[in-house]
């Protein structure tokens, strides 16, 4: 079949590999359908997150049919057409029980800070991803979820990661009605985390990044005011005046490792690689966060150090809230708000691309070029 | 709330949706744990354990092995050897991590040494997916902003190398053209 692999930082091919088998009883193979570039699958293309092999396939959104099941598995059969959350979970263990999935303990054997996901390294437990023909799911009856009839499979797979994680951080930030929401980052996290946050009765929602696309994209989707951090002399007193001079109650960090605006940071965060990516978002949010207030962390970071100005969060009396997304439990609440229309998922699409040009995706995408927000990679059995 | 000029009604006219999920029980991660309400469609207590042939590390933080992981590329040459070092080290300690970058870039080389021998390595430039980097970059200049300090200290190195090599040529041609002048007085 063919498949993205990984070649080195900054460098992916596709290249022939072979179909995926069942592995374990409740296994089951996708024929992928639909498959997206995520925005951490970023921080892996260049090289920053420790254990990344070279041969390795990403993908960690994707959607497609099934081809085969496993011996156990009940609840889907081939010809199922299915999503399937980022991240694998058991459904037995002590996290997945609390509802957890994110938190799973019994996916992952290389590190036990998460769970594993799809195509994201050794480091969450060396699972092949989803940008190529086929992919090998585990707990079959456990993740994927039917697609419903009239969702397009362009809506659905941004429920496999992005519109869930971006609703997690708003809902993480507690928002009451009427509160002031800042929001680090226009990426498509950032732009559903914007959009969540209307959802549950913000009565201002602020997105700052430095792409004026993008921010132009997110004024227009999600209704929002924008501030570009590159065109303000300090950003903290820009959104310290926007909002009274006390600060949003709550902040969004939606960038993680790969943060731009404190060369300091980009320098030992990331291009020194001396602690887990440059934390400047997540110093921004922590800033510009009213006393008592909220700060949401989904951006990723890398282990195990980072600079992050705790003095300033605990003398603040902040909150903070942070976990990867836990996917399945989100599933039905925002399966109902896509089906109402109220979010229209797939509108944040802006190339759709066969899965043979996923280095041109690549580049485009981690250079921002040709205004790219998210990318669609469609594998040519799916075409 | 520190937002003055809020008004609901307005909101809910303009924003689709607005306040949809306005009610803690209408949000999903409201209580963060809890029972999922209809089961998580786990119908075992102790999932069955994945057996392999293929070389698994496992964390020093974990008892056993998950039931389940991935099987894809396994450890192999000295960047395998680094990784079974790294994995002997707790996941709070720096130099776990730094080994396993570390043994990813060894794994670079390692894997283009193997394209090689094998007569299968790729092209490096549309790997980089450079070639939509031609056709897309205008608005933000032709290379991306990281390769300008690269591409300006290149230029003067090879200005400079250029110039010495020059004066060296000079010098040499001056001192036998001397030598010569020297030879016919």
């Amino acid at each position: 079949m063919l498949a993205m692999t990984y070649r080195g930082p900054y460098r992916v091919r596709l290249d022939e590999k072979p179909i995926p088998q069942i592995e374990h009883p409740n296994d089951a193979i996708i024929r992928v359908t639909r498959t997206c570039l995520c925005g951490s699958d970023l921080h892996i293309y260049h090289g920053l997150l420790p254990d990344t092999r070279i041969g390795s396939t990403f993908g960690h959104e994707f959607v497609g049919v099934v081809e085969e099941v496993g011996p156990t598995v009940q609840s889907l059969k081939p010809g199922d057409r299915v999503g399937v959350p980022f991240n694998i979970s058991c459904g037995s263990c002590f996290f997945c029980k609390k509802s957890l999935y994110g938190n799973c303990e019994n996916t992952n054997p290389n590190s036990s800070i998460g769970a594993g996901f799809f195509g994201y390294s050794h480091t969450t437990g060396g699972y092949d991803g989803g940008q190529a023909e086929y992919v090998r799911v585990p707990f079959a009856d456990v993740g994927p979820f039917k697609i419903p009839d009239g969702m397009s499979e362009d809506d659905a797979v941004l429920l496999t990661d992005v519109f869930p994680t971006g609703y997690q951080a708003a809902e993480m930030g507690d928002i009451k009605a009427g509160d002031t929401v800042i929001v680090f980052g226009a990426g498509p996290v950032g732009i559903f985390a914007a959009k969540s946050a209307w959802l549950m009765g913000a009565g201002r929602v602020i997105v700052v990044d430095q792409a004026d696309y993008r921010l132009e994209f997110v004024q227009n989707y999600a209704q929002v005011e924008t501030v570009n951090f590159a065109q303000v002399d300090d950003i903290i007193m820009t959104l310290k005046k926007m909002t009274d001079w006390r600060g949003a109650d709550v902040c969004i960090d939606a960038v993680g490792a790969e943060a731009d605006g404190d060369w300091l940071q980009t320098l030992a965060g990331v291009r020194m690689k001396l602690s887990g990516g440059a934390t400047t978002a997540l110093g921004w949010a922590i800033e510009s966060c009213r006393k008592a207030g909220n700060v949401s962390i989904v951006g990723v970071y890398g282990p195990p150090i980072n600079l992050v100005p705790m003095g300033t969060a605990m003398n603040k009396g902040l909150t903070m809230r942070m976990n990867q997304c836990n996917v399945k439990r989100y599933l039905p609440r925002l399966i109902e708000h896509v089906m109402s229309g109220r979010v229209k998922p797939s509108d944040i699409i802006t190339h759709r691309v066969p899965l043979e040009e996923v280095s041109d995706a690549y580049h485009r995408f981690s250079s921002k070029l040709d205004h790219c927000i998210k990318t669609v990679l469609i594998p040519p059995k799916a075409a | 709330m520190t937002n003055p000029d809020f008004d609901s009604i307005a909101l809910a006219r303009r924003i689709p949706g607005w306040g949809a999920d306005l009610r803690p029980e209408n949000r999903p991660g409201v209580p963060k744990e809890k029972v999922p309400d209809n089961g998580t469609g786990a119908h075992w207590e102790q999932p069955e354990q994945q057996i392999t042939s293929v070389r698994i590390f496992k964390t020093i933080e974990r008892p056993e092995v998950t039931p389940v992981f991935g099987t894809t590329c396994a450890p192999k040459g000295l960047s395998g050897v680094m990784r079974t070092a790294a994995y002997r080290l707790g996941e709070g300690k720096i130099s776990r991590w730094v080994t396993l970058l570390l043994a990813d870039r060894v794994d670079m080389f390692e894997s283009i040494l193997l394209d090689v021998i094998k007569g299968r390595a790729g092209n490096p430039f549309s790997e980089m997916g450079l070639g939509t980097e031609f056709r897309n970059r205008r608005e933000k200049g032709f290379m991306p902003r990281g390769w300008y300090p690269v591409i300006a200290v290149g230029i003067v190195g090879l200005f400079a190398a250029s110039r010495a090599v020059h004066q060296q040529k000079e010098k040499k041609r001056f001192a036998t053209f001397s030598d010569e002048f020297k030879k016919v007085a």
